[in-house]
């Protein structure tokens, strides 16, 4: 510095430019906050939503769950109606069987089975069977088949009657 | 170039020179942007006096710092109060009768040492208050700067030693150069045969002698020669070849012939022949001048036209963008 005086100090830009640059860091630094406060809203919104999906898909695996007890349920309720209406077919079936037993038969043994009726007793005599219980038997089953023997103790006919049907309960 | 100084020198920037004589005031406006000059306007301005602006001038600056933000004014220093040894070691100022505590000193590449009175450094800031001011520049810078182009253009021939002479309205700076180096300094106010003592610095005279009182050697100097008989060529009163010279060209030549004595007469200097004088001239001084110095001090003299506020600007060009 070969000046005997020291220069005036100069700004490198005017007031109005000054205050130009001054406007625009400040708007700069606002949009800049505002934009990290965006990106962090939307990471916690992102978060939620990460959050929710998850709730959401353990729900779903809970639903499909529920929805697989709720068939299962259903199956059970079907099956607990089939052999409600299976049982109370049953028991007409059975009430319907022993109406058709005349007084002078009596039965030992019935097992009733789907398709088949196996039915054991005593008849007074063979032309009883034939006459009260054979007709209404074949009404019903495709084939009856019966064996008597004479059981000497109760003086009566024993008799085996297995009867078939393809489609008894239907 | 420091990065800041890069960034100014792209930007535009305003450069004002100013030579306050007693009468008048040159500005010289320059507007650049990196290498480019964008505008260049010379004014002149009268003035009342040298130590107080016109109010016509102080508009004229401020309106045209107004334009630019980048405005740098440069002031010529061209009061007596200033001189130039040639040493960097402050302490020598004392040799020459300087009190270094009175002067703001500046050594210039090592090379030799320029001051200002703290008295006229001040004066400059009063003048300038209501315009603000960025660089003071000795003559003897100025003359440098010109010593320097002259060197470096191989165009020119120079002597060993040479002695330089800037010469502008009002004043004579006188370098004595031994290649780069320098020998002797002196600077003189040829307005008017003013007697330094009784310039008006706005104080009182009483502080002036007591600050100045280091000039006093010079200013017997000057006195001793006022009378132009003392002068080579002047002798008799009439010179011989009956050359015309106006008062303040009789000044000219008698402050170049006592500083050309001081220089041979004074031990504080390493006395050297000089044979060439180079003369640096911002004002077309009078032809007759150059005659003179070379009828009757049988010199070898050349001269260049140069524009002092061309320089001061460039000189702040360095300064600013340094």
């Amino acid at each position: 510095m070969y000046s005997f005086t020291t220069p005036r100090k100069k700004s490198l830009i005017d007031k109005i430019t000054w205050l130009w640059l001054s406007f625009i860091v400040i708007m700069l630094v606002a949009l800049s906050a505002f934009g990290f406060f965006l990106k962090y809203q939307t990471s916690f919104y992102e978060e939620m939503l990460s959050g929710t999906k998850l709730t959401n898909s353990k729900y779903s695996s809970s639903v499909s769950n529920l929805d697989k007890e709720l068939k299962i349920v259903d199956m059970k309720k079907a099956l607990n109606n089939e052999v409600r209406s299976s049982n109370a077919l049953l028991k007409a079936s059975i009430k319907n069987l022993f109406d058709l037993v005349p007084d002078q038969i009596t039965l030992n043994e019935v097992v009733m089975k789907k398709d088949a009726l196996f039915i054991k007793g005593f008849t007074p005599t063979k032309d009883s069977y034939k006459l009260l219980l054979e007709p209404p038997l074949k009404s019903i089953f495709n084939e009856s088949k019966v064996t008597f023997s004479f059981n000497g103790r109760v003086g009566k006919y024993q008799f085996e009657s297995m009867n078939t049907i393809n489609e008894l309960l239907k | 170039m420091s990065l800041f100084g890069s960034v100014k020198k792209r930007m535009t920037n305003q450069f004002l020179a100013l030579i306050v004589e007693e009468k008048r005031c040159k500005v010289k406006q320059r507007v650049v942007r990196g290498d480019d000059t964008l505008f260049v306007e010379e004014s002149t301005f009268e003035i009342e006096s040298k130590d107080k602006l016109s109010i016509e001038v102080i508009d004229y600056i401020n309106r045209l710092q107004e334009e630019y933000q980048h405005t740098y004014i440069t002031l010529f220093l061209n009061t007596l109060g200033q001189g130039a040894i040639p040493t960097c070691d402050i302490e020598a100022l004392k040799k020459f009768s300087v009190d270094k505590d009175k002067v703001k000193a500046v050594c210039v590449e090592g090379r030799y040492l320029i001051y200002g009175t703290l008295i006229d450094i001040k004066w400059a800031d009063k003048t300038f208050a209501d315009i603000g001011l960025d660089f003071v520049f000795s003559p003897f810078l100025v003359l440098d700067y010109f010593i320097k182009k002259d060197i470096d253009d191989e165009d020119i021939e120079i002597d060993n030693i040479m002695l330089y002479v800037l010469s502008t309205g009002n004043a004579l700076t006188v370098m004595i150069m031994k290649d780069r180096d320098l020998l002797f300094g002196s600077f003189f106010n040829i307005a008017k045969d003013e007697n330094l003592l009784y310039t008006d610095y706005g104080e009182s005279s009483d502080d002036i002698f007591a600050e100045l009182d280091f000039v006093e050697d010079d200013e017997l100097l000057i006195e001793n020669l006022t009378d132009l008989d003392d002068v080579p060529g002047f002798e008799n009163g009439e010179p011989e070849g009956k050359l015309e010279l106006a008062e303040q060209d009789e000044r000219f030549v008698k402050y170049l012939s006592a500083a050309l004595k001081e220089f041979y007469s004074n031990d504080l200097y390493e006395s050297e022949f000089i044979q060439s004088v180079r003369i640096f001239d911002d004002v077309h001084i009078n032809p007759n001048i150059v005659k003179y110095l070379q009828n009757e001090l049988l010199l070898d003299v050349s001269s260049e036209n140069v524009s002092v506020r061309n320089a001061l600007i460039d000189l702040s060009r360095k300064e600013v963008f340094r």
